[in-house]
């Protein structure tokens, strides 16, 4: 990048905000999915939605296309950089700026870690519901990006039920202020448009959240299988028998055994081919009502035995588990392929079994971790990157469970986003008509397609993005 | 032959006899085409774009008066012969339909497969679910479950190029491509015609009750009202009339009977001489309640008042003075729950030019505290100057691009949504 344009962003967000040495670009170089790479011109880090905007005004005018990044935790490659192009970070601006306890709302800069948005409220007896496994490093303006999910999306929805307001800087540097919460929209609904738009409509610098009260009581259940196809099935019943815990959860045995021999050890048996977490909240007379009866299925479903977390710590320990499970499996691979499908959840049991076979025909060592209640698989492949061979294998594995699982009425992501990974899979699922109308909303939103450039929708899929500028 | 005639046999040559409707009680009456599918529905757009026609979609059109009457419209486009169940899953707890289904209909649907249908709107019977959808109209239902655009999961719209494109899916879960569904919700048909709608379901009540009290003056039930919203339980709806001599508040509660039931005894301690219905006559009632506290039997001007729940004890006694002040009489609803007001505008505004002052005035007095006011069911000598749904939005300008860019030649009679769009 010029000399001078680095000057003149440098005078907009001082000399803090702007990374353009080689080797401090490195650490931008991709997200979560490591496997595609691409160093950014420069990153930049603004402080204040002004600074982001005046910053922006500037890659504008020299038509330099933008990559938006919360904390890089994302696994569809929705973050990583495009070639001449410039990252914008947020890790400067992780303000909570305004706590709402009677109208349970909150807001916040987009850097603000997810989880550091609970700690802030859980005094005032509020909490951020969507919970990714990733939340101890994963920011709200990164989840609003992707629509981001979790654990307890189960009961109380995705990142896109819980977001009421935005204010966005566009691609020219114009600020456009949502930030009034709103029973209903006025007009079109921007904001619901706008979450998981994948980075690729503008960048969201505040974000008005609301927040939830922190339920009466919350109880968590271990159901310990002897088979996972057992477990898949209880899940599948739980669903038919109109239940509402607000976790279903699976994990299988190269998952505990990862977990169990990690930091994160969380007392699940290493002998158990999968374990199914429960967790249900509210009153008490509605959690001995909603757990009573997904008892009574995990015990006819063949669950060889159930344990309740008896205390606060100890069903914080059988999170950590869970939630720590993709760092887990670093022990048993140097790198780890997190897959994201969807599946209808009266076919848990098929789909998991045809990602296993499928993994299995590839000779790759797959470990099931998903949320159950919402039919959200993430069939994850361990692998070592310098293996070429083994990397081959990996996405040809990738390729043929999305293929399986849209074959059987699922979809390419649940909560991960499409990015660049399954880009070229979205005609699986859309047609070019279907995907024409998308670029043209996103043509509305920036005319000259210089937002995350490149993702989400195939390139020859329609006209509008093929008509994007090259960066200079 | 007159052109009306000749455009009507177009129009029969796609989908059969052509009938005339009204869009609003204050205009002629216009050819009316009901498509058959998805691929008649196509076809018609596509007359409408290469003839440059103008077309107002419709579903039973219990909703065109919440818009400007269009300037020029060519026919009507009612999906109301769209009704087949495309999939419904019930282990799955998810539902497919076309658009022109009935709200009854598809909520026995719904109730046979074990769940219970959400936005449960006020006179399901003269409701579609796409025209639903498209209005984005919620139901009292809106406390417990969210409104109507967190449960929709995928759409089928026929675009103004005159192709059925669809968006989202039919998966409880799923990110996959923009949520252009979140677009079409709420658009009022101004960005294409919804032929399919994917639900999310949720469980049916295993018991019902609704729970009612009388209150002196309104200071007392909104008093009552706070009390009963603190509680832990999850109420379903919860609103407060004007009665006779006072007001009258109504809780809904429902779901796993032993719930609902420790429910029930928390609200009875915080509402004294309250009065209890239970099971499918609380259903009954509640659904006429919901008919009544939404105004949607109104034949008069109506308006619909929205605000955070904090600003509710200070937003409706200013409504209450304003409609005092201008000698307005009719009914007035509340949903405090999810702060929303409903005002019926009986007499006191039989002038159009009274009733758009006072509705500017309203406008100007409570946006200091953030509140919103819709105009609905306005004559449209009221509408000249007034736009009905409210002051200019932030980002009129991209959603007008956006609008532009589907719809580029405005085939689906553009103009009477909010803004102009």
């Amino acid at each position: 990048m010029k000399r001078e344009l680095i000057d003149e962003l440098r005078g907009v967000l001082g000399a803090a905000g702007v990374i353009h040495e080689p080797a401090r670009l490195l650490a931008y170089e991709c997200d979560g999915l490591a496997l595609l790479r691409q160093r950014p011109a420069a990153v930049i880090l603004p402080r204040t939605t002004d600074e982001c905007a005046r910053a922006m005004r500037i890659l504008h005018r020299e038509k330099i296309p933008v990559v938006g990044r919360g904390a890089g935790t994302g696994l569809s490659g929705g973050a990583t950089p495009v070639e001449g192009g410039v990252l914008v970070g947020f890790a400067r601006m992780r303000d909570v700026l305004e706590v709402n306890v009677a109208d349970q709302y909150a807001r916040v800069q987009a850097g603000v870690v997810n989880v550091d948005l609970t700690l802030a409220v859980e005094k005032h007896g509020l909490f951020y519901a969507p919970d990714p496994s990733s939340q101890a490093a994963c920011t709200i303006g990164g989840n609003v990006g992707e629509n981001s999910g979790g654990p307890h999306c189960f009961k109380h929805g995705a990142t896109t039920r819980h977001i009421l307001g935005l204010v966005i800087v566009r691609d020219d540097g114009s600020v456009l202020d949502l930030s009034l919460p709103q029973a209903d929209p006025l007009g079109y609904d921007l904001v619901g448009l706008f979450v998981g738009s994948e980075g690729m409509f503008g960048l969201a610098t505040e974000i008005t959240v609301r927040l939830v009260p922190t339920p009466a009581v919350t109880e968590t259940l271990l159901a310990i299988f002897t088979d996972l196809d057992a477990a898949c099935d209880a899940v599948s019943d739980a669903i038919a028998a109109r239940l509402e815990p607000s976790a279903l959860e699976i994990l299988d045995r190269l998952t505990i055994q990862a977990v169990e021999a990690s930091v994160f050890a969380a007392g699940y048996p290493r002998e158990a081919e999968a374990v199914l977490l429960v967790e249900a909240e509210g009153s008490e007379v509605e959690v001995e009502a909603t757990l009573a009866p997904l008892r009574a299925i995990a015990q006819r479903r063949g669950a060889i035995d159930i344990r309740r977390a008896r205390s606060a710590t100890e069903r914080k320990k059988l999170w950590a588990g869970r939630k720590g499970a993709f760092g887990a499996m670093g022990r048993i691979a140097p790198d780890l392929y997190v897959a994201d499908v969807v599946v209808p959840r009266t076919k848990l049991r098929e789909l998991v079994a045809e990602s296993t076979r499928i993994a299995r025909e590839k000779r790759l060592k797959l470990a099931n971790v998903f949320h159950a209640g919402d039919g959200n698989l993430h069939p994850n492949i361990s692998y070592d990157r310098r293996d070429a061979d083994e990397v081959k294998r990996v996405l040809e594995a990738s390729d043929e469970i999305m293929k399986v699982v849209v074959a059987a009425g699922g979809s390419l992501t649940g909560e991960h986003g499409v990015g660049l990974e399954k880009q070229e899979f979205m005609s699986l699922v859309f047609g070019d008509d279907d995907m024409r109308a998308m670029c043209r909303v996103r043509n509305a939103w920036d005319p000259q397609g210089r937002l995350n450039p490149g993702k989400l929708i195939p390139v020859h899929a329609c006209r509008e993005m093929r008509g994007t500028e090259r960066p200079r | 032959m007159t052109s009306l005639d000749v455009l009507e046999g177009r129009l029969a040559a796609i989908v059969g006899p052509i009938s005339r409707a009204k869009p609003r009680l204050d205009v002629e009456p216009l050819p009316l085409a009901a498509p058959r599918s998805v691929e008649e529905t196509c076809e018609l757009v596509r007359l409408a774009t290469t003839d440059k026609l103008r077309i107002l979609p419709v579903g039973r059109g219990s909703k065109l008066a919440w818009c400007t009457t269009p300037g020029h419209v060519d026919f009507l486009l009612s999906t109301r012969n769209l009704q087949r169940v495309v999939s419904h899953v019930p282990d799955d707890g998810t539902i497919t339909v076309e658009a022109g289904l009935g709200m009854e209909e598809l909520a026995s649907r719904c109730r046979s497969g074990g769940h219970f249908l959400t936005p449960d709107v006020p006179l399901p019977a003269q409701r579609s679910i796409g025209g639903v959808v498209a209005a984005g109209e919620s139901g009292t239902d809106r406390l417990r479950f969210g409104p109507v655009r967190h449960h929709v999961l995928g759409t089928r719209t026929v675009l103004a190029n005159g192709l059925a494109t669809r968006s989202g899916g039919q998966l409880v879960k799923n990110v996959t491509g923009f949520d252009l569904q979140r677009l079409y919700c709420g658009s009022h048909g101004t960005l294409g015609v919804i032929v399919e709608v994917s639900l999310r379901l949720f469980p049916e009540p295993e018991h019902e009750l609704r729970v009612t009290c009388r209150s002196s003056d309104l200071a007392d039930a909104l008093s009552l009202s706070r009390k009963a919203l603190s509680l832990p339980a999850r109420i379903v709806s919860l609103g407060i009339e004007r009665v006779d001599g006072g007001f009258e508040l109504a809780a809904r509660l429902f779901g796993l009977r032993p719930v609902v039931e420790a429910e029930r005894a928390q609200l009875l301690a915080t509402w004294p001489r309250a009065t209890i219905v239970e099971g499918a006559l609380a259903r009954s009632a509640c659904t006429a309640a919901s008919a009544r506290q939404r105004l949607a039997d109104s034949p008069h001007p109506t308006l619909r008042i929205a605000c955070m729940p904090s600003r509710l004890e200070v937003v409706a006694p200013l409504v209450q003075r304003a409609l005092a002040d201008a000698r307005i009489a009719g009914r007035f609803a509340l949903q405090p729950g999810i702060a929303e007001l409903d005002v019926e505008v009986a007499s006191g505004c039989s002038e159009s030019a009274t009733l758009a002052t006072f509705v500017r005035s309203l406008r100007a007095t409570l946006a200091k505290h953030s509140a919103t006011v819709a105009l609905r069911n306005a004559p449209r000598t009221a509408l000249v100057e007034l736009d009905p749904f409210g002051e200019r939005a932030p980002g009129l300008e991209l959603m007008r691009a956006i609008q532009r860019n589907l719809d580029p030649d405005g085939v689906f009679a553009t103009g009477r949504f909010h803004g102009g769009l």
